[in-house]
């Protein structure tokens, strides 16, 4: 079956009532779930397996599919109003999405949002259909040593993300990896930095972070003013005058193009998904920026690049799941369950012995992405009302989000504690001068990093010659060597002359 | 502590080496920040005693929530912050208190299912 007759017979199959009407539930549930800090989509599919169990295998499967890009979708609101990530993926978007809103942008950082998740997730499902099964044989090419030198290469960039001396970014990345070692060492068991509390062996969740370093820091930050916050700026009501210009697309239109190419490259990697594409288009569009200084204040390029390679990358991380039978984070795993459950075992072989399923969900992938920018842009206007809640009812409304969005992850009152450190903690370093964004990602990359530079060296014997061994990871050191030589020189050049 | 889990061990890396050099990377820059903008921190005064007071609620709210359930220890410290430190009306600051802790526990203890706290009365 050629990719064409496959999709048309897709299609056909992603149009019958049933589907149509399982895809707008995913969607909807999975705006929701994104919209809601805490409870992310790992958790929602999870707790939809058994309902999910009762439907057909494509119509299961369109559902569990539709549910985890439509966070991707959902995700941002909260990022971008509030300064809480509703889903982790959306947690650079509290960057400039949140100060767009701040001076009276928030329609354009939501509609731009939406509509590059919308790009992202139609480039990204024909990805699916015309280059998946090759794409994915390629991901497989990417073991411990390749990725190992893959995320060192992204700790170089990290430290230029934040605002401020790049020393200062610096100590944040420490500060970040120093955190990501919490918990049970998964290669020798041992427990570290843990001090006899069980809750602290599986480390910290990035969420948990994220909330407590972004929302819980700005409710601080409010509660310290001495004089009321300063007004969001006004805000028009007709959604035409809401929604992005012909500046801010023509400003936008580079980053989705990049965003949902780089996500959907990255959603093929084991390991990677919507988190990793979402920070690493945020520094690419940061680097390739003729105004970086703009970032962190307001360019809606951190904003649509970033949220385009988070919806990209959700929907490619289906590729090795469907063509290889590897899960490539942790929704995917749980939505592997669900294939297994159904009697059905994704691999090379599924695509032909179960046509069917594979071309109706990449279908549905395009059905579901028009449902969610139509359900996601109208909403725009209701969703920037929020911003003339006055800041003194505002405040204690993003306390109770995430207080409650911590707990619902675990279900777990210590997690609320951990949040409300993590606050305290964010506070104190903002008041310091420090930017929080390369804390944040080099936790993230921190877990990353350390599992597989230490398998990469347990295969090497102890060597650290295994990372010259390929070639790969030689163009990721040589990457990373330059880039932090770049500055060094930038330093010496004038001293020499 | 790091070098108390071990650098290197059986010819590879130990639990100890990533934290190591996280840290040592953390005291150089952290050192390195305070010798290139030794004055960059502070900015503007603060409102201490108002940030005192929302700091003092935001910390006791999780132990609330253990003792008195979710539900009332955000009725609770809604009121407080709204009423006691934004200064707002007893009606706007009740409506509200009311409504956040209701709706909050209708949309994530009834429709989500989340197993939300009802303290010691459990």
């Amino acid at each position: 079956m050629d990719v064409f007759s496959g999709l048309i017979g897709g299609m056909g199959i992603a149009l019958s009532p049933l589907n149509l009407l399982v895809a707008l539930v995913g969607a909807v549930v999975g705006t929701a779930v994104g919209v809601l800090p805490g409870l992310g989509p790992t958790a929602t599919v999870s707790l939809l397996l058994p309902i999910s169990a009762m439907l057909d295998q494509t119509s299961a499967i369109i559902l569990l599919a539709g549910i985890y890009y439509g966070a991707m979708y959902g995700g941002s609101l909260t990022s971008i109003l509030m300064r809480v990530p509703g889903e982790a993926a959306s947690v650079i978007t509290c960057l400039d999405g949140y100060a767009m809103a701040r001076q009276g942008r928030a329609g354009v950082a939501l509609g731009m949002s939406a509509f590059g998740s919308f790009f992202a997730g139609i480039v990204a499902t024909f990805g699916i259909a015309l280059l998946g099964p090759a794409f994915a044989e390629t991901a497989l090419a990417f073991g411990p040593v390749e990725k190992a030198a893959l995320v060192l290469f992204g700790l170089t960039l990290v430290a230029g993300i934040g605002e401020g001396p790049t020393v200062r970014a610096w100590a944040m990345v420490g500060l970040g990896l120093l955190l990501a070692t919490v918990g049970v060492d998964l290669v020798s068991g041992e427990e570290r930095y843990t001090f006899d509390t069980p809750q602290l062996r599986d480390g910290f969740n990035i969420a948990i972070l994220a909330m407590g370093v972004f929302g819980m820091s700005e409710v601080l930050v409010a509660a310290e003013k001495i004089s009321p916050p300063e007004p969001i700026a006004a805000v028009g009501r007709r959604l035409r005058d809401l929604l992005p210009n012909r500046d801010d697309w023509k400003a936008s239109a580079g980053p989705i193009a990049r965003g949902s190419g780089l996500g959907f490259l990255l959603g093929l990697l084991p390991g990677g998904g919507a988190l990793i594409a979402s920070f690493a288009s945020y520094l690419m569009e940061k680097r390739l920026s003729r105004h970086p200084e703009r970032f962190g204040k307001g360019a809606i390029e951190g904003v649509a690049g970033p949220e385009s390679a988070n919806n990209a990358a959700a929907q490619a991380s289906f590729i090795p799941l469907l063509c290889l039978g590897i899960p490539s984070n942790a929704v995917i795993g749980v939505i592997m369950g669900a294939l297994l459950m159904q009697g059905v075992t994704p691999g090379p072989r599924l695509v032909a012995e179960h046509p069917d399923l594979f071309w109706g969900v990449v279908a549905s992938m395009f059905i579901g992405n028009v449902m969610l920018v139509i359900l996601n842009v109208p909403l725009v206007r209701v969703f920037v009302m929020l911003l003339r809640v006055p800041q003194a009812f505002m405040t204690p409304f993003i306390l109770l989000f995430c207080v409650v969005g911590a707990f619902s992850i675990n279900n777990s009152l210590f997690d609320v504690s951990v949040m409300i450190v993590f606050g305290f903690l964010g506070y104190g370093l903002r008041r310091a001068g420090f930017d929080l964004a390369p804390l944040v990602l080099a936790f993230l990359l921190g877990t990353l990093l350390e599992q597989n530079a230490r398998q990469a060296l347990i295969l090497g014997f102890g060597s650290p010659s295994v990372f010259l061994h390929s070639p790969i990871s030689v163009a990721f050191l040589a990457a990373a060597v330059l880039m932090l030589s770049v500055p060094v020189m930038r330093r010496l050049v004038p001293v020499v002359r | 502590m790091a070098v108390d889990y071990g650098l290197w061990r059986h010819g590879g890396p130990s639990a100890g080496l990533f934290p190591f050099a996280a840290a040592v990377l953390l005291l150089g820059a952290g050192v390195g920040s305070m010798i290139a903008a030794p004055d960059d921190a502070g900015g503007e005064p603060i409102a201490a005693g108002r940030f005192l007071r929302y700091g003092t609620v935001i910390a006791l709210y999780p132990l609330l929530i253990a003792i008195l359930g979710t539900l009332a220890a955000t009725t609770l410290v809604f009121l407080v912050i709204l009423r006691a430190i934004e200064r707002q009306s007893w009606a706007s600051a009740v409506t509200c208190s009311l409504l956040a802790a209701a709706g909050s526990w209708a949309l994530f203890g009834y429709l989500l299912d989340v197993p939300l706290p009802r303290g010691l009365l459990d």
